[in-house]
């Protein structure tokens, strides 16, 4: 027996678009999805799965941008770092989940002092939180691997594509992915990742947008430093983002950024 | 050092055009192996520059004028904005704003102490941030970041009603805390850490040669912070790069002290101080 929770999330991995808070128009999807797999297979780059997956279900046509209007809620207190507790808060109220729970009132249960968060904990308070994220876990990829760079980005558009919010960390901070927009050129006929929207706890506004080379550098780059290609999404999830990448490949491009990454 | 700091003259960090041509480029930071990496990216970009609708493509690559980074931000704002009529109201405000010109622009160079500086997939050895401003709402309504390349790495936009403070606004707001430092530079920053100083709010980082420690104002907190010369350096690889690492980190780290990335591969300590 499946909770209501569980239904929707699969609904949502099937398809059915009519869950999406967007209202915006889902493409037939055979046609468009043959281009893009011919489209896919001439390269190695994958970052585009963001625009795969645009192109094959919720998001719709090309343009954007695609928002799925997660609700902005800026963290309460930047001296202790709300910002894990903030994007849990920002997941939980684009559920609609009752009753609303304070950033204090997620903060504690997290356990305080979150100047360091480690990604088993964010993944612990989705569970705890958020409706669609009741089977949330920590996906990550090897830096070093560019294929399983790839598939990372691959699961995580995939989660966006179902319309649900996936909780990124990156650089000891948590932001939360609410669209992202995609073209397709007409001169070359790549297909073009262009940006990624989130809500940043940290943000003074709400609505930040990067560009797809951004994102990528961001949060899942091959530098030295910081803690990257971490996000924490539900589990339902992973294999369609894994036969997601199998099934697309190479003509996409990402604004910003070279062919070859 | 309180005594000392008794008067920020953040006004200062109005960096003019010509001292943004004229900084030197921090390429030294990267690795050989970065290097090459960022030297690609930047062969990309000249390449790109000869086809306009490319995924690289700006109209004046490495800009070094106002005029030129201004036209990059709005060449891809129009591009990126224009393509849907079903824009929020927050960003279908800057297409219009783009089309009527009715925007006012202020440039400012942004220092990036993260490792992003000696990225492959998007390097930004510094990034030049542009405020958009409504000159019929005489208020801010937006903020845009490219690199020095010219590259578009993201904005955030206001909603209308929402109020968007300014970086002139911020520096403000810290005068009033302080009365005196006696900077000889006073950069933007932008930095990784435990602190937030991000390309859309970046710190404030204060120098002289009177001074023991660079001073490092924090607006997301309205903080000082004080950075020690000499200090020995972390490494971000080690310290940020696993939870084993953090773990250890915190374990060190005092009430009062946060950490910050200050150069692409190395974190230092910083410690709060109050300013009265």
């Amino acid at each position: 027996m499946f909770s209501k929770k569980e239904r929707d999330v699969e609904r949502r991995l099937e398809g059915d678009c009519g869950v999406g808070r967007t209202g915006s128009e889902r493409l037939s999807g055979a046609d468009s999805g043959r281009r893009w797999v011919r489209a896919l297979t001439r390269g190695g780059m994958i970052a585009v799965l963001l625009g795969a997956g645009l192109g094959l279900t919720c998001f719709g046509a090309p343009g954007g941008p695609h928002l799925m209007g997660v609700p902005f809620e800026p963290e309460s207190i930047f001296t202790d770092d709300y910002c894990l507790a903030s994007s849990i808060q920002m997941w939980r109220d684009y559920d609609h989940v009752s009753p609303h729970q304070t950033q204090d009132q997620i903060y504690q249960w997290l356990g305080g002092n979150m100047l360091f968060f480690s990604p088993d904990l964010a993944a612990s308070g989705v569970r705890h939180f958020t409706d669609t994220g009741i089977h949330a876990i920590v996906d990550a990829a090897l830096r070093s691997d560019l294929t399983d760079r790839h598939m990372f980005l691959s699961r995580q558009i995939t989660t966006v594509m179902g319309q649900i919010p996936a909780l990124v960390i990156y650089n000891n901070h948590a932001v939360i992915i609410d669209g992202g927009q995609w073209h397709q050129d007409p001169a070359t006929g790549l297909n073009v990742w262009d940006t990624v929207a989130i809500q940043d706890p940290a943000a003074f506004l709400s609505d930040t947008q990067f560009s797809g080379g951004t994102w990528v550098q961001l949060t899942c780059s091959d530098t030295n430093g910081s803690y990257k290609c971490v996000d924490v999404i539900p589990a339902e999830y992973v294999a369609q983002g894994n036969a997601n990448y199998d099934s697309y490949g190479g003509s996409i491009r990402v604004r910003g950024a070279p062919p070859s990454i | 050092m309180n005594r000392r700091i008794t008067r920020v003259i953040l006004a200062a960090i109005a960096v003019s055009s010509a001292a943004r041509a004229n900084a030197a480029t921090p390429g030294d930071r990267c690795t050989p192996e970065q290097r090459k990496g960022v030297d690609a990216y930047y062969a990309a970009v000249r390449v790109a520059a000869g086809t306009p609708g490319d995924p690289m493509y700006v109209p004046y690559p490495f800009p070094t004028s106002d005029v030129r980074i201004i036209a990059d931000v709005v060449y891809q704002l129009r591009d990126i904005l224009g393509r849907d009529a079903k824009l929020p109201a927050s960003q279908k405000r800057v297409l219009a704003g783009i089309s009527n010109q009715t925007l006012r622009y202020t440039v400012t160079r942004v220092e990036d102490w993260t490792d992003q500086a000696c990225g492959s997939i998007f390097p930004a050895e510094w990034d030049y941030q542009i405020e958009l401003f409504d000159v019929n709402l005489a208020q801010k309504i937006a903020v845009a970041v490219v690199s020095n390349t010219g590259m578009f790495e993201g904005a955030q936009y206001a909603k209308p009603g929402q109020t968007a403070p300014t970086l002139a606004g911020l520096s403000a707001a810290a005068r009033r805390r302080v009365d005196l430092v006696k900077p000889e530079t006073a950069r933007y920053i932008r930095a990784e850490g435990t602190v937030r100083c991000d390309m859309f709010f970046p710190c404030v980082a204060l120098d002289g040669a009177s001074m023991d420690a660079t001073v490092i104002y924090v607006p997301t907190e309205q903080a000082f912070y004080s950075l020690a010369h000499g200090q020995p350096l972390l490494s971000a690889a080690t310290e940020l790069n696993s939870a084993e690492g953090l773990s250890a980190l915190r374990a060190k780290l005092g009430p009062r002290e946060r950490v910050i990335t200050v150069d692409p591969t190395s974190l230092a300590v910083l410690e709060r101080i109050e300013l009265q």
